[in-house]
């Protein structure tokens, strides 16, 4: 049988998968319990005097922050290399992970991280925008699932060893 | 200014179509300053329109700019009819070029 893959690149790729997927599994934690409080801009406003829903609050934001990273600096351009593609920035990571329908759409991942710093509550002047940011990253937490879920299928189509030893990551 | 033509059209382009007609856009900071050499592009948005999520706002606009005009560190700032006034608007207003 032939490999439609570039075997030299298959651990790096199943590290990096075996790495995403335990980061999204944390990240829908805190998601999933963040998200149950009632947010609205007063529980917003609070954050400064109940320390214990800050630090929930910067749990989530990185956990955000750092599946987006492995995504797009490891998982994306290493399961590009192990189909023998070698793109040279971030963007023509995103460019070819959106041919192969990894990601919807590479505008959407890249303008996401513009979310970290709107999320930092130590520097928030407007509660509005920090809430918004804070709905904003639920929704591009999905986003993020959605590009592991994609990858996951993708290894599992490969036939890349080791897959069957993960379940899946589908809620 | 020291942005080029085809810079400013890319941002312009990104403007109308997230933010629709009758936006402005200034570049302020150093990219303003044509003595400077590199740093980072400040952007700062403006409009009359009142937005329900500006954050999401926000990343549509940085998604659609960097991808125009490559990963290199862009700051943005928008102001919307329900944005409180900051003092960085009017630093952003008094020293930016419009675009």
């Amino acid at each position: 049988m032939t490999l439609r893959y570039l075997p030299e690149h298959a651990e790096n790729a199943f590290l990096a998968l075996e790495l995403a997927r335990k980061e999204a599994s944390h990240l829908r934690y805190t998601q999933r319990t963040l998200f149950a409080l009632p947010i609205d801009a007063d529980w917003v406003q609070q954050l400064e005097s109940h320390p214990e829903l800050a630090e929930k609050v910067e749990a989530f934001v990185s956990r955000f922050g750092r599946l987006q990273d492995q995504i797009g600096e490891r998982l994306l351009p290493r399961f590009a290399a192990l189909l023998g593609e070698s793109p040279k920035s971030m963007l023509d990571v995103l460019a070819y992970a959106e041919k192969m329908e990894w990601v919807d759409s590479a505008e959407a991942f890249i303008g996401a991280r513009r979310l970290r710093n709107l999320l930092v509550h130590e520097y928030m002047t407007d509660a509005q925008l920090f809430l918004q940011a804070l709905l904003t990253a639920r929704e591009a937490s999905e986003m993020l699932f959605a590009a592991v879920v994609n990858i996951e299928s993708a290894a599992a189509s490969l036939d890349l060893p080791g897959m069957t030893a993960l379940g899946s990551l589908k809620p | 200014m020291r942005l080029t033509n085809s810079q400013v059209q890319a941002i312009r382009h990104a403007a109308q179509r997230v933010l629709g007609d009758g936006a402005q856009v200034r570049v302020f900071g150093s990219m303003a300053l044509d003595q400077r050499k590199g740093g980072d592009i400040d952007l700062f948005f403006e409009t009359g329109a009142a937005f329900a999520n500006r954050a999401q706002i926000l990343c549509q606009l940085s998604g659609a700019i960097t991808l125009a005009l490559g990963d290199r560190k862009i700051d943005i700032i928008l102001k919307d009819a329900n944005t409180p006034p900051a003092p960085i608007f009017d630093i952003a207003k008094r020293t930016g070029v419009l675009l």
